[in-house]
């Protein structure tokens, strides 16, 4: 899966979860923004865990400032599973 | 110096309430008008592991047409319902600015005076028991993180305290049926004592699901005609008493000083001059039989409100249908009000919806309000012939116009004791 591809998925799961048709960017800020808090951090981490088929490490989900963030860690994530799958 | 220090009275500037019926106080009052039974077949979930099959269930209820699918997700029923009777209890304070945000979260000024005190009985079972079947069937992962906010009883006091920017005082009450009671003794107690310039104030149960209503069918003290389906199985003094038929909803009101109310030009819906609270330290069940501690809190609670019994205009009864507790609460009424008693209406109008517990006083009191502005006392419903031992005017089964409804007696009674009563007064 492309960078591109990765991000555009994980913008459509946090429009659906959080219920906005409002456009998401990299840079927007899942607190100040989307008003996330701790535990809906962990919510959405499943759902990503679930729609990518990676585990998310919560030192680093709890340093998670912006979409950008996440999509780093998925994308990391995503890299280490398929090096276990080699 | 011989002069005597005044309390501030006490007003309440707005009401929301969610029953059996629907949202707000005009369905509640014309059904009641009405006659019409607010119990219902229990179908929303399995009741196969219990045997009572009716109960006071808002069954087109959907939580979605008043919050955000966001917030919903994370809050059990009885959050919901406190938050949305929170809000029309606010709105109709006059104090939402937008319909939505109230005057001190616009302003930034003053969060910090307005306090939060909620009464509940179970917590949200609802989401709790999803949860739990989430966990067993399919793991932890499945397990929804609010599990750690959504199912205590103080859920309620978090989640509408962040919804509506309240940073004063916080409690919340679990004393069984005499949980919302308690909330609003404690309220006006901060008002008084000026620790608090507003609180927001009321009770919500939702005991519609497979565990909870386990858990009050164990107590023993459900009606047993619920086990036929029956809708009249819940009967305050009547010679068929049995026990308790349970409901779900949740009543809130803004409680405030009359001068800061009269300050900001508020409309005040009634005075709330007399609570009193005693325990009767007797059983973890039962209630005394001899209703001594339970006419002790209403004598003083009409004490404060500087009342004597023949002020009294109408008291509406904790009225549980069980047997021993109705007999108490007729004794511990003939105790506390003397010969008075015997010409002074005493209804119990949840028997047409069932018993709230933790909101079960909050609606009470809702009602009173709507009584004493309408001059009406909603009847005791499926009361045809009062119990032995039960021999006060209970306005049996038809509402009653009455001349005089000024003064109101509300009475609360919890499980092993647990007593309270309120005076509330007609604002002329």
């Amino acid at each position: 899966m492309t960078q591109e591809a990765i991000t555009s998925r994980i913008i459509a799961i946090i429009k659906e979860h959080v219920g906005t048709e409002d456009a998401l960017f990299p840079e927007t800020d899942l607190e100040e923004d989307l008003a996330f808090d701790s535990l809906e951090r962990v919510e959405l981490a499943i759902k990503l865990e679930k729609a990518f088929g990676i585990a998310l490490a919560n030192s680093k989900l709890r340093n998670s400032v912006t979409i950008g963030d996440l999509i780093q860690l998925v994308i990391c994530a995503e890299q280490e599973r398929r090096i276990l799958n080699v | 110096m011989t002069g005597r220090i005044t309390s501030p009275a006490i007003v309440v500037t707005g009401m929301g309430i969610i029953s059996p019926y629907g949202i707000g106080p005009d369905i509640l009052w014309t059904k009641l008008m009405a006659g019409e039974s607010g119990l219902q077949p229990l179908t929303t979930f399995d009741t196969a592991h219990i045997r009572c099959r009716v109960g006071g269930q808002l069954k087109d209820f959907n939580a979605n047409r008043y919050l955000s699918p966001r917030t919903v997700r994370k809050i059990d029923r009885f959050s919901s319902f406190a938050l949305i009777a929170s809000e029309l209890a606010l709105l109709d304070a006059g104090l939402l600015v937008d319909g939505k945000k109230p005057l001190w979260m616009e302003s930034g000024e003053g969060e910090q005076r307005v306090g939060i005190c909620v009464g509940n009985n179970l917590g949200g079972w609802e989401f709790a028991e999803r949860e739990l079947r989430n966990l067993w069937q399919s793991g932890p992962r499945e397990v929804s993180p609010y599990m750690a906010t959504a199912w205590f009883p103080a859920a309620v006091q978090g989640n509408v305290s962040i919804q509506f920017g309240i940073k004063g005082i916080g409690r919340t009450f679990l004393a069984d049926r005499a949980s919302g009671a308690m909330a609003i003794i404690h309220a006006a107690d901060c008002l008084q004592r000026g620790r608090a310039d507003m609180m927001l104030v009321g009770g919500t149960e939702a005991p519609f699901s497979p565990y909870a209503a386990l858990c009050y069918e164990t107590s023993g003290l459900m009606s047993q005609q619920a086990v036929s389906g029956s809708l009249t199985a819940y009967r305050p003094f009547d010679v068929a008493h049995d026990g308790l038929v349970c409901a779900e909803g949740a009543a809130f009101f803004v409680l405030e000083r009359a001068e800061d109310a009269l300050a900001r030009g508020a409309t005040i819906l009634a005075k709330l001059t007399g609570w009193a609270s005693t325990y009767d330290g007797y059983n973890m069940v039962q209630p005394a039989p001899d209703g001594q501690r339970y006419a002790e809190a209403m004598k003083q609670a009409l004490t404060q409100a500087q009342k004597q019994p023949d002020d009294i205009d109408c008291v509406f009864a904790a009225g549980s249908g069980i047997p021993s507790e109705d007999i108490a609460e007729t004794r511990a009424i003939r105790l506390a009000l003397g010969d008075a008693a015997n010409k002074i209406p005493v209804s119990t109008p949840k028997s047409a919806f069932g018993n709230m517990f933790g909101a079960a006083t909050p609606v009470d009191m809702a009602i009173a309000l709507l009584a004493m502005q309408r001059h009406v006392i909603p009847a005791t419903l499926h009361l045809d012939q009062p119990a032995p031992g039960c021999d006060l005017d209970y306005v049996p089964q038809t509402p009653r116009s009455v001349e005089r409804l000024d003064t109101c007696l509300i009475n609360a009674r919890g499980m092993g004791g647990t007593n309270a009563a309120l005076v509330v007064e007609r604002c002329s």
